[in-house]
């Protein structure tokens, strides 16, 4: 395989920059980087295109419709806090994050300019 | 001061109307109408197929031209009973000229549009007709163009593919596959202003 990339479908709230840069392969799996910006207030949860494949020679590309589901950043931020699953929250400090039981009262949180339904934590009576 | 205002109105209008004329220069694209069947049954899905010649040097646009080039857009004229899907696009190739990349059709480009003929279609001949508009680009120059094409499809009660259907079939196998999708996952690697974005899958054979 020589070549891999992404193509984006067109959004008004989001940008993929054309340049993509190929990363050393890792445990099996192709890896590429690929930049983005956004017009709006919030980073898109989805970006949908075709990712593509050419092998060496004159072989016609190999395009896959693909829906990329992007996590929030928040839990790689360092300092960041966010919601986990069952009263858990994650503290992160340098893409590690550390889980720990609180209370949990409902609301939106904006964590890393990304908006999600989040909670808003409290910690448990000592 | 109202006749300096018409000057100025006037004015205007020439410059657009000189840059719309500029942009609607002589085009180099041959384009053309073909469908997969020549006679269908009335429930059937027939292809039809707009195909666009590219001449040497020249390109015309996927539906994300990318960073400049206008998508090819196809208004459809259908008889009662019969409606056109999505445009299904091949796979583009992608055209770095700094600082701008852009997503293109070179040589050709089949693109494929459903059209249903409804179940209670009466039997008889029908009129295809669509109206294309593409931007066509070589290094200096992009054009504007535009056409109108038909062609005619026969409702019965049998289905017989037309002389193009190989082609079309071809056509097909240029379109990005939806299924056996390789596993493929994607990340922010960092906040910033412009985000990068990871994105990875399973190498062939792995």
């Amino acid at each position: 395989m020589t070549g891999v990339d992404f193509f984006p479908y067109a959004s008004d709230k989001y940008e993929v920059k054309g340049e993509t840069e190929r990363l050393p392969d890792a445990d099996g799996k192709i890896r590429i980087r690929k930049l983005v910006s956004k017009s709006g207030a919030d980073w898109p949860a989805r970006i949908n295109g075709v990712l593509v494949s050419k092998a060496a020679g004159d072989g016609a590309p190999q395009g896959y419709e693909v829906n990329l589901t992007l996590a929030l950043l928040s839990a790689a931020v360092p300092g960041a806090t966010t919601r986990g699953t069952c009263g858990c929250v994650f503290d992160c400090d340098a893409g590690f994050c550390v889980s720990r039981r609180v209370d949990i009262e409902h609301h939106a949180v904006r964590v890393a300019g990304d908006s999600v339904e989040g909670a808003r934590v409290r910690e448990p009576d000592p | 001061m109202r006749v300096r205002c018409y000057l100025n109105i006037i004015g205007i209008v020439l410059l657009g109307l000189g840059l719309a004329m500029s942009a609607m220069g002589e085009t180099t694209t041959k384009v053309s109408l073909m469908l997969s069947a020549e006679t269908a049954r009335p429930g059937e899905t027939v292809m039809a197929g707009v195909r666009l010649q590219m001449q040497p040097k020249w390109h015309s646009y996927w539906v994300n031209g990318g960073d400049s080039g206008l998508p090819t857009k196809l208004d459809w004229t259908l008889p009662p009973g019969v409606t056109a899907g999505e445009i299904q696009w091949p796979v583009p190739e992608k055209l770095v000229t700094p600082p701008l990349t852009t997503y293109v059709y070179q040589d050709e480009a089949i693109l494929l549009v459903p059209l249903k003929i409804g179940a209670d279609a009466a039997a008889g001949s029908l009129d295809v007709k669509v109206k294309v508009t593409w931007q066509e680009c070589s290094d200096e120059v992009c054009i504007l163009g535009h056409t109108t094409l038909e062609a005619k499809l026969l409702v019965g009660g049998e289905s017989k593919p037309s002389a193009d259907a190989a082609l079309m079939a071809a056509a097909r196998e240029k379109l990005p596959k939806t299924e056996a999708i390789p596993p493929i996952s994607a990340k922010w690697e960092k906040d910033d202003d412009t985000r990068p974005m990871i994105i990875e899958w399973n190498a062939p054979g792995k």
